[in-house]
């Protein structure tokens, strides 16, 4: 399978819409790190995926964040826990331009939303949709997982063609 | 001020759900969301092993993992570095996790999904709290003494003799001095497979004689496991008092319970490993009840089991001076129809369901003892001696029914009663003649 054909239009529009999104890198001792994503775009002719994390909250992601090394991210659908899990190699990293920046307070806004119309208050949310000092990774997918919860979590699949 | 694991349990009940991650052994990361985070001591947690393979696989392999966590109160966000120590598949840990997992998927529809495998045991090595993107919430406010609290509970219960009393001393300790505005005791029928509401506080009715099946929703898991269960917040779609509540039959009491419950905390009554029934807390605002909360509830949970136990066993003991027989009054109030079914011991006033089981087999004796002979006063030792009663030779919990009886009479307000003018014995108050009808099995 190309990298190109991985991310069909329906996982491309699911990762960039209001999709709660997580992020991994991993330090020197080979121990996970953990940070929460503030919006990710799929770019079809580079084949990258940008995705946003406020280095001031999550340094030690950002630390490890450089060109080549391996990067996991989890995007998931609050109204009915649809997710998915890309994984790939970082192609660069950059501090956010002001057009990014935007949108990923544009994306802020739009999850908020979601997660209030299954009752998470803006409060429990506010510390973990940060956008200050964002840095924008992009990386080349190169798997991609359901982690729906169920048996078929975890289970490595084709390129997604239609809505879950 | 260093942070401590118990401080975080508010951030391990999964409202937002926690994040795993893990890597595998070409140092490709992995990254799951999961449901809980299980608190087991000062420096250990457990982890729900349920479908997260990956993540499995990485952890056997080198034991480490990341654990991302979130406050649903403060919003704050936590990191905890973990070693993994050992998996689980049955004990204490495994228990109240897998219990709690069922009720979760359960409320979610997702029963049956969500089953566990493993309770997974870390160690934790670290734990920071992550910069927070905006100023702190306010700290929440200092949770009164729960355990000052229990304990004058507990002492006001263990001041009573009769089962009556220690019940209402155990309901008025629960909503008075611990502040439980919704509560409910329930104990278990004859066959210990449905649990009967006895008493409650805080609801527009006390609903005594209402039923949960053991097994069945937060209160009937909390008695199969004999394990606490709380929800901390079961969010609006999610209701299980009102799911209980509909689809009653003729002979089903609704529970009383919230229409929009948040918080509810079920745990069971032990005395001597067995389960006495449970008691019940509930509240429609989010996170109204704390761990320690929790905690107060099992401690009281186990005297009021106790104390009932003991009552009982006194009770078997006492013999109640036979005084001169009472005599019948005047009836005032207008005939009734009193309707007994003997395949299950239902009764029926005027058409309307009263009770089943053991207390609708009493009421029946009662009544039709008091109809043939006028007869009022019955001693709690001849009541056991009656062989059509088929009371159990032993553990009869004779007190326990006579309670749910005569409270659910009091409830129904009329045309009969039960009093105790003294222990030991119980008299049948009726108003007006009773016309009783008997359907045989």
């Amino acid at each position: 399978m190309s990298e190109d054909s991985l991310i069909a239009p329906f996982l491309a529009d699911f990762i960039s819409g209001p999709v709660m999104m997580v992020v991994s890198t991993r330090d020197s001792r080979f121990r996970a790190t953990i940070g929460r994503g503030s919006g990710a775009v799929y770019d079809a002719p580079t084949g990258l995926i940008d995705f946003f994390v406020s280095r001031a909250q999550w340094p030690e992601v950002c630390e490890f964040a450089v060109p080549g090394a391996m990067i996991a991210t989890t995007y998931v659908r609050p109204t009915d826990y649809l997710c998915y899990q890309i994984k790939g190699t970082i192609a660069d990293v950059a501090p956010a331009t002001d057009t990014e920046l935007a949108r990923a307070k544009l994306y802020v806004e739009r999850i908020m939303a979601v997660m209030e119309t299954i009752n998470v208050k803006p409060e429990q949310l506010t510390h973990s949709l940060c956008v200050g000092d964002l840095v924008r990774i992009g990386f080349h997918p190169s798997e991609v997982f359901t982690q729906t919860p169920g048996p078929g979590a975890g289970a490595r699949i084709a390129p997604v063609v239609e809505a879950g | 001020m260093s942070l401590a694991l118990c401080d975080l349990r508010n951030a391990f009940e999964g409202i937002i759900p926690a994040v795993i991650a893990t890597v595998d052994d070409n140092g490709m990361p992995n990254i799951s969301y999961l449901s809980h985070v299980y608190y087991v001591d000062d420096s250990h947690v457990a982890i729900s092993n349920q479908f997260f393979s990956k993540t499995t696989a990485n952890v056997r392999r080198n034991g480490a993992a990341t654990v991302g966590v979130v406050d649903p109160c403060s919003g704050l966000q936590y990191l905890l570095e973990l070693q993994f120590e050992r998996a689980h598949d049955a004990g204490e840990v495994f228990d109240r996790i897998s219990t709690h997992l069922d009720i979760m998927s359960s409320l979610r529809g997702l029963t049956g999904i969500m089953k566990l495998k493993t309770a997974d045991i870390y160690r934790v090595l670290t734990l920071r709290a992550v910069h927070a993107g905006l100023a702190a919430a306010a700290p929440a406010p200092p949770p009164c003494n729960r355990l000052d609290r229990a304990a004058r509970v507990i002492a006001a219960i263990a001041a009573e003799e009769d089962s009556d009393t220690i019940l209402d001393a155990a309901l008025d300790g629960l909503y008075d001095v611990l502040q439980f505005r919704h509560v409910m005791v329930l104990l278990p029928d004859e066959d210990s497979t449905v649990l009967n509401t006895v008493g409650s506080r805080g609801y527009s009715r006390y609903g005594v004689g209402s039923e949960v099946t053991i097994g069945d929703g937060l209160i009937g898991m909390a008695a199969a496991t004999k394990l606490p269960v709380r929800i901390a917040d079961m969010g609006s779609a999610h209701r299980y008092v009102e799911a209980v509540d509909q689809g009653g039959t003729l002979t089903q009491i609704p529970l009383p319970g919230l229409s929009h419950p948040h918080c509810q905390v079920a745990v069971p009554m032990l005395a001597r490993g067995q389960l006495c029934g449970a008691i019940f807390i509930e509240s429609e605002t989010p996170f109204a009840y704390t761990h320690e909360d929790e905690n107060a509830l099992c401690v009281i949970a186990n005297q009021l089991a106790s104390s009932l136990l003991a009552a009982e066993l006194q009770a078997q003991n006492l013999t109640a001076v036979e005084g001169a027989p009472v005599p019948k009054p005047a009836e005032t109030g207008t005939a009734f129809r009193f309707k007994y079914y003997a395949f299950d011991d239902s009764v029926f006033i005027d058409d309307d369901y009263l009770i089943k089981g053991v207390p609708g087999r009493l009421l029946y004796h009662f009544v039709s003892a008091y109809a043939e002979t006028g007869r009022r006063d019955f001693s709690n030792r001849e009541i056991r001696r009656e062989a059509a009663l088929k009371l159990p030779d032993f553990k009869d919990n004779l007190e326990t029914r006579l309670i749910l009886l005569r409270r659910r009479l009091d409830e129904k307000g009329g045309p009969i009663r039960l009093v105790r003018p003294e222990r030991g014995l119980i008299r049948v108050e009726i108003d007006a003649c009773p016309s009783i009808e008997v359907v045989a099995s």
